[in-house]
């Protein structure tokens, strides 16, 4: 048999145009991933992509009821298929921009129509996925005994699809990076026309090629919702879109009118004007704002907000920016007579433009000899850098008029206690640390922030946190600083003055009184400042459990500062707020819930459709559902956590995401063709699966401590130890699958299929799972569940005779 | 062909004059169940909203929502207030018939015709061309006579028809606009509405009394946190 594959030419095409399709798929999931964020949000995206990749599961029950007739028609079926597949990728997703499949997420709560819509959209985007892994499963049905070597193809051609995606985000404009999707698709096609009926194939093909070939140079419909914060500036009166740059960071947009602005909570003894303002966009939602700034301007817009608390202590001639407002936050330190700036902006576009096209806006700010910028995750660069600085200064958190609850499972590393410690290391004896908020109601933020602060002093040992932390209040934002040493009669007496000097208000400050806690800004319940005090005593644990939203502190294992959704409460909060309110505050996590319940009833209905044919019992069915079921959980539940750790460790979310998914599945492509040359038998399938626990027990205990020794590494060292730990449990990853396959064809062909199937369901349910299990429970969670999913993999081996 | 005729024309205007009742009908429910219910008893404010056809300002398309317990979208991102908000920002200003009030973000125009059934003047300025043309004809057609529409900035305000007793801004920045400020009477009010569309959370107050400013923040909507055991109070 294993000559054959050298010595077959067909075979040697199918094995190519399996890699190219998947290839290809993988390229257009992300593609998908990356357009529909711009389009909506993220949490859309992931809803209708999780409801596309069902198609794998689809593919398996397909091929289950008709599996005969199927496998005889496969020299037409296949190439058809994957034609289809190339036709359908650009058509799905043009179609689902036309005016009556469009739209609107932010609507889907309000108008039931929308949901007609949004139905339409998951059956267009369900479509090529569904084409494709029909032809992926029916090859691995019809060549069982060679699975090995077809699911290496397979996971070969998905995990060069991951690098590739990253590299065409860089150099083509997203509509022509669809066509070129497209033709791959259809190439794989063609690579298996037959010699004979191949006229039918040809035409396809060919009006499948004008097709695509029609849609080049009419560039794709970026209508996004009209709730965005683009779609908002683009109702200003002459707004144009200075420029546009497409990247995998996502679609960067910088927008001007004549009356955009920007001075967020500013003071009300404020009477200068408010300059006109560049607005930055990320994938449509607010980035950052650049105003107008020189070396010689005597004073800085951010002077008159609360973000200035830092610097009313005096000088802070060392500054570190961890994710700046563009050029507002470096100009504002400058002229504060900061003599040294550190920048951390992970987004690599948002410092060229600045550096470039916008540098004589700023006075070509990032040019000052006193700036340092960094394009990498701020955690990775405290955890990696050894100076200290006299002001830490976070980004302003939330937005202006509060949250829609879209952040909500946005990890966010830099909020969490950990993170707190790691800045007090790198702070010198008369540091502060700042963050701010917009101010959100119901009160969720500031509690949140407050908690996370006085825990992180309190968890390094210091005494009487209280005397190091204070906070200040305008009408619209809240502005915390924590500071090394106690603050002294002089700094108490300087925050003062800085309210009164701008109509604010001291919020936590050292001996406060109750009279002075609204002085200028009366509040909306004063039970606020009850709860902030309960925060900073023995109470702080019965607020956490009574609050009706989660404000307890985020920690490294659960990242999720703006998740303040309590489930037990949701039906509550829906009496009290009104429904439309509820959905909105927590748009996010509700979008998640509602994603994976979808996808577990479809995914259940598509594992249980071929039993009506195959039958209930017998045949190892149980086996099967245990078997594959605990794979597809296992293996998405271990990528989840790896992207978690790589992320923070290589320093940059794009390349950390796609070195992790390829070389993953590279790894597994390999063990996959390894697997071939193993027995297909219970004792194999059961000594993989522990090797796989023993890994996964390993890093359990060993993966955390062991990245934060080698973070100091050189870039090289460190994506080599990555590579390496990636794709040591990868390589024994793939195995599991071919062989149980081989196992399963061996009791009965007629089931390979449907075990296809349920490891395709349950890997999407288990992608939407991992993250509300993260939420709720935490990473290590998650990780344990991986030992847990190939422990139930493993033991399911006992129905299996020997 | 004649009898058919007649019953079609009958239907017309009498279904027509069914409609009328039928939304002063939901008017009158509206008021009584979002708003007094709620603990609005200020009569003026009652009255207007009583008297303002809120169904001629939303999309025909919603007008079978108009008097529903919510915000309604009105293109452009845009949305008309849940009637409870605008009665609820409308006491707030606590207006008498002699006022001049300025409202920054016309949108529908709804605002400002409830405001002209308390007040003698409002200006009213919006920056989206396409809703303020619209505006000010279906305000134009409603005979609304005392409302000004401005298609303009709503950053600089309107200088020459300042100052004003109580400004409304219903399209809230991250800032509150100085010439704002300046054109606000000693003792006037302003009223500032911050939230998302469909969930109005904040409602900030802005007095300028004797030069000096201070701010409140009202409750846009009422947010009864859960029992819980008595916080510990201010030292």
């Amino acid at each position: 048999m294993k000559k054959t594959h050298k010595t077959d030419f067909y075979h040697l095409r199918l094995l190519c145009a399996i890699a190219l399709l998947s290839l290809s798929l993988v390229c257009y999931q992300l593609l998908l991933m990356h357009f529909l964020t711009i389009v909506q949000w993220h949490h859309f995206a992931y809803m209708v992509i999780s409801v596309a990749l069902l198609g794998f599961g689809a593919s398996g029950t397909l091929i289950a009821l008709f599996r005969k007739y199927l496998l005889q028609q496969t020299q037409i079926l296949l190439p058809f298929l994957m034609i289809c597949t190339g036709l359908l990728m650009p058509l799905a997703l043009r179609l689902s921009r036309s005016d009556w499949i469009r739209f609107d997420s932010y609507l889907l709560f309000v108008e039931s129509s929308q949901f007609v819509q949004l139905l339409l959209t998951y059956f267009l985007f369900f479509l090529p996925f569904f084409t494709g892994a029909l032809a992926i499963g029916i090859t691995f049905v019809k060549k069982v005994s060679d699975i090995g070597v077809f699911y290496f193809s397979d996971l070969l051609g998905a995990g060069l699809g991951g690098i590739l995606a990253i590299i065409f985000l860089w150099i083509l404009p997203i509509d022509q990076i669809l066509i070129v999707l497209a033709i791959f698709s259809i190439l794989s096609g063609l690579l298996l026309i037959p010699l004979k009926r191949r006229g039918y194939l040809l035409t396809f093909a060919f009006f499948s090629l004008l097709i695509t070939g029609y849609q080049i140079g009419k560039p794709l419909r970026f209508f996004d919702s009209q709730f965005k914060g683009l779609s908002y500036a683009m109702n200003i009166p002459e707004a144009i879109i200075n420029t546009e740059r497409s990247s995998p960071y996502g679609l960067t947009q910088i927008v001007t009118a004549p009356s955009m602005r920007y001075a967020p909570g500013l003071s009300l003894n404020y009477t200068g004007d408010v300059p006109i303002s560049y607005t930055i966009f990320n994938n449509g939602d607010w980035y950052g704002s650049i105003l107008p700034w020189s070396r010689k301007d005597s004073i800085h817009l951010l002077d008159y907000t609360t973000m200035s608390i830092g610097y009313s202590l005096g000088i802070r001639d060392k500054v570190l920016l961890l994710r700046p407002n563009s050029g507002l936050d470096p100009g504002h330190a400058l002229s504060k007579g900061s003599k040294s700036i550190t920048i951390i902006e992970p987004n690599k576009i948002v410092v060229s433009l600045l550096n470039n096209e916008y540098a004589a806006i700023t006075d070509s700010i990032f040019y000052n000899s006193a700036l340092r910028v960094h394009s990498m995750e701020p955690r990775t660069f405290l955890a990696r850098n050894k100076d200290s600085f006299n002001l830490i200064q976070l980004p302003l958190l939330g937005a202006f008029g509060g949250t829609v609850g879209l952040q909500a499972l946005k990890e966010e590393n830099l909020l969490t206690i950990e993170a707190f410690q790691q800045m007090w290391h790198k702070l010198s004896p008369d540091g502060v640390i700042q963050i701010s908020a917009w101010l959100d109601f119901p009160y969720r933020i500031s509690l949140k922030c407050a908690a996370t602060l006085i825990e992180s002093l309190e968890s390094q040992g210091i005494k009487n946190p209280l005397s190091h932390i204070a906070a200040v209040r305008s009408w619209g934002t809240i502005s915390f600083i924590i500071k090394k040493t106690p603050l002294n009669a002089e700094n108490l007496k300087d925050i003062r003055a800085f309210c009164e000097t701008f109509y604010f208000d001291p919020t936590i400050l050292p001996g406060i009184t109750k009279e002075e806690l609204t002085r200028y800004n009366g509040i909306e319940d004063e039970e606020f400042f009850d709860n902030l005090n309960a925060i900073f005593t023995y109470k702080r644990n019965s607020l956490y459990d009574t609050y009706p939203y989660n404000i307890r502190p985020t920690t490294d294992n659960k990242p999720y500062f703006s998740q303040f959704l309590k489930l037990e409460n949701a039906a509550q909060l829906r009496g009290q707020l009104g429904q439309q309110s509820a959905s909105f505050l927590e748009l996010g996590y509700l979008v998640v819930l509602v994603t994976f319940v979808q996808v577990a009833i479809l995914a259940i209905l598509f594992i249980i459709a071929p039993l009506f044919k195959l039958g209930w019992k017998g045949n190892k069915k149980l086996w099967v559902l245990l078997y594959f079921g605990g794979l597809g959980f296992g293996y998405m539940f271990l990528e989840i956590v790896l992207i978690k750790h790589f992320v923070l460790y290589l320093g940059n979310p794009i390349y950390s995401v796609a070195t992790v998914i390829s070389v993953m599945l590279i790894s597994s492509g390999l063990g996959s063709f390894y697997s071939s040359r193993l027995r297909a038998q219970r004792k194999t399938l059961t000594h993989i699966t522990l090797i796989i626990i023993f890994f996964v027990l390993l890093y359990t205990l060993l993966l955390g401590p062991l990245l934060e020794n080698t973070i100091y590494f050189q870039l090289w060292g460190r994506v080599s130890i990555a590579v390496l730990l990636i794709a040591l449990p990868s390589f024994f990853m793939g195995m599991p699958f071919p062989t149980g396959l081989r196992v399963v064809a061996g009791i009965n062909q007629t089931h390979v299929a449907w075990a296809w199937g349920v490891n395709g369901c349950i890997s999407v349910i288990a992608v939407a799972l991992a993250t509300i299990l993260a939420v709720e429970t935490g990473f290590i969670t998650v990780l344990l569940l991986v030992a847990a999913s190939y422990t139930m993999a493993s033991a399911s081996n006992i129905l299996l005779k020997n | 062909m004649h009898k058919i005729a007649i019953i079609v024309g009958f239907l017309l205007v009498f279904g027509n004059c069914f409609g009328q009742t039928n939304y002063q009908a939901q008017r009158k429910v509206m008021v009584d169940l979002q708003i007094k219910a709620r603990g609005i008893t200020d009569q003026s404010t009652l009255n207007a909203m009583l008297k303002t056809p809120r169904h001629e300002f939303v999309p025909e398309e919603r007008k079978i929502q108009a008097y529903n317990d919510g915000p309604l979208a009105i293109g452009y991102g845009q949305t008309i207030s849940q009637p409870y908000i605008v009665a609820f920002m409308t006491k707030e200003l606590r207006l008498k018939p002699g006022d001049r009030v300025l409202e920054i973000g016309t949108g529908s125009g709804y605002q400002a015709a409830v405001l002209a059934e308390i007040v003698d003047s409002v200006y009213t300025i919006e920056i989206i061309r396409e809703l303020g043309i619209a505006a000010q004809n279906r305000l134009k057609r409603l005979r609304y006579n005392t409302i000004n529409v401005k298609l303009a900035d709503g950053y600089f305000g309107w200088e020459e028809k300042g100052p004003f007793d109580a400004i409304i801004v219903t399209a809230a920045a991250e800032y509150i606009p100085p010439p704002l400020l300046e054109q606000l009477k000693d003792g006037g009010r302003m009223l500032i509405p911050v939230g998302q569309p469909f969930l109005v959370q904040r409602l900030i107050r802005v007095q300028k009394k004797n030069g000096k400013i201070k701010t409140n923040s009202l409750m846009g909507v009422r947010f009864v946190p859960f029992t819980r055991t008595k916080s510990p109070g201010i030292d």
